[in-house]
């Protein structure tokens, strides 16, 4: 009896594995084949393409060759960093001098205070989802003639990335129309260090002696930019 | 602070990335239509004829198919992340959290052909998949959870939409949901044969 059992259970045992064999061939023919159809069509479709850096050879008059990065020299002592929380550190204080190019090679400067105007510097991150929400925002605000005549509003494109949506910047700006001046910061991110950039979008509003009044990252709604920008540029609500 | 932007990896290495990510896009959706059928299968399982056939093949080779989809989901975040640079984030660590140690555990539950492991994976997979889900709703909802970009790797950054929708973090769920279908699939198995014994004794 107890023979006879273990017999049976012997034979199961051998067909389970033979079996489990064929099932396993099954498997390992499907995955074969998905593996091979994923691969012509993926080589197939993708094999050719390559992303080019975009740089022109073409220099404006008195500038550089139009590129993503340009070369920038800070003057003055570099803002510290937006705090989480808490009153801003850098309310107050002068805010530092950029020299160098916009991004098709023409000089640019942000030098807060020294025309007697109020700046408001605005730091964007090409593949940043709440830049490009943002842009829209400053747009309107600048249709609906809410910026205070005696303002500058410059945007730097700062923390560019070629492995990113909307490479590159210089096309970004042109498809988001970008009208106000800009300024490209360099591959180091020179400029948003000598700002204290803590994350993008991020707003520096400065008054008309070249002193930051106010400082936010993130998006920030139409009433807000009014309020900052007309405190900076001394206009009363 | 950000990354530092490097040169064009796109052309470097083994294979072209563009390639890759479409490659690694079409095997995640195969692996969505296995798990999904999978799941179809468990839900009419004894009520439509293919579903009986499908699941002694998933029951079969499930330990394998486990290991399988997640050691490749592992090799492909590896090769994303340490030879194109794509930086992973917080999410995609939590989900590398859950994907490799499925990986591991099940390399070894496959050699010994324990299918207890299914009782593991299910724990496992679903926190996975909480958190691709969550990562992917970021993406396209990127003020869900905060309204300013990090400077380092934010998560609602996308490095890739394949096909127009696919990323890595669905990549990962696409995983996740049929390690859940497997897991599921041997586990009922298990539960019918101890029924079965049962009832013979």
């Amino acid at each position: 009896m107890a023979q006879n059992q273990r017999k049976k259970k012997q034979k199961k045992a051998g067909a389970s594995s033979a079996r489990d064999n064929g099932n396993l061939k099954v498997i390992l023919y499907i995955v074969l084949v998905v593996v091979g159809i994923a691969g012509a069509v993926s080589i197939g479709t993708a094999g050719g393409t390559t992303k080019t850096t975009t740089v022109s050879d073409v220099t404006v008059p008195g500038g550089v060759a139009a590129a993503e990065f340009q070369k920038v020299t800070t003057t003055g002592d570099a803002l510290p960093q937006l705090p989480e929380s808490g009153d801003d550190p850098a309310v107050g204080k002068a805010a530092p001098t950029l020299t160098g190019y916009d991004l098709a090679g023409r000089p640019t400067t942000i030098d807060p205070g020294s025309d007697g105007k109020a700046t408001m510097v605005v730091y964007l991150a090409h593949w940043c989802p709440h830049c490009n929400y943002e842009i829209p925002v400053l747009n309107e605000w600048k249709e609906k003639g809410l910026i205070p005549p005696n303002l500058r509003v410059v945007g730097v494109t700062t923390g560019s990335r070629e492995d990113q949506a909307n490479w590159p910047p210089s096309k970004w700006l042109v498809a988001k129309k970008w009208t106000f001046d800009q300024f490209a910061d360099s591959e180091k991110q020179e400029a948003a260090a000598a700002y204290g950039v803590g994350g993008y979008p991020f707003l520096v509003f400065i008054d008309g002696m070249g002193n930051v009044t106010s400082r936010t990252s993130g998006e920030v709604p139409v009433e807000e930019i009014t309020t900052r920008a007309n405190a900076a540029a001394g206009v009363v609500n | 602070m950000c990354l530092p932007n490097g040169p064009d990896t796109r052309q470097n290495g083994w294979v072209n990335q563009e390639a890759f990510q479409l490659f690694s896009a079409i095997l995640a959706l195969a692996v969505l239509v296995g798990g999904l059928g999978t799941l179809v299968a468990l839900v009419f399982e004894n009520r439509m004829s293919w579903t009986s056939a499908w699941l002694t093949q998933v029951r079969a080779t499930g330990l394998w198919i486990i290991c399988m989809i997640t050691t490749g989901a592992m090799v492909g975040s590896l090769y994303f992340s340490e030879k194109v640079g794509f930086a992973p984030c917080k999410l995609c660590w939590y989900q590398r959290i859950a994907m490799f140690s499925i990986a591991i555990i099940s390399f070894v539950a496959a050699l010994r052909n324990d299918k207890n492991i299914a009782r593991y994976t299910i724990v496992l997979a679903p926190i996975g998949l909480l958190v691709s889900t969550y990562h992917y709703l970021l993406e396209w909802f990127p003020t869900l959870e905060t309204n300013v970009c990090s400077l380092d790797v934010p998560c609602t950054a996308v490095w890739f939409r394949e096909l127009g929708f696919v990323t890595l973090c669905f990549m990962a769920g696409c995983a996740f949901i049929t390690v859940i279908a497997v897991s599921l699939a041997i586990m009922r198995e298990e539960k019918i044969d101890s029924t079965s014994t049962n009832q013979e004794n």
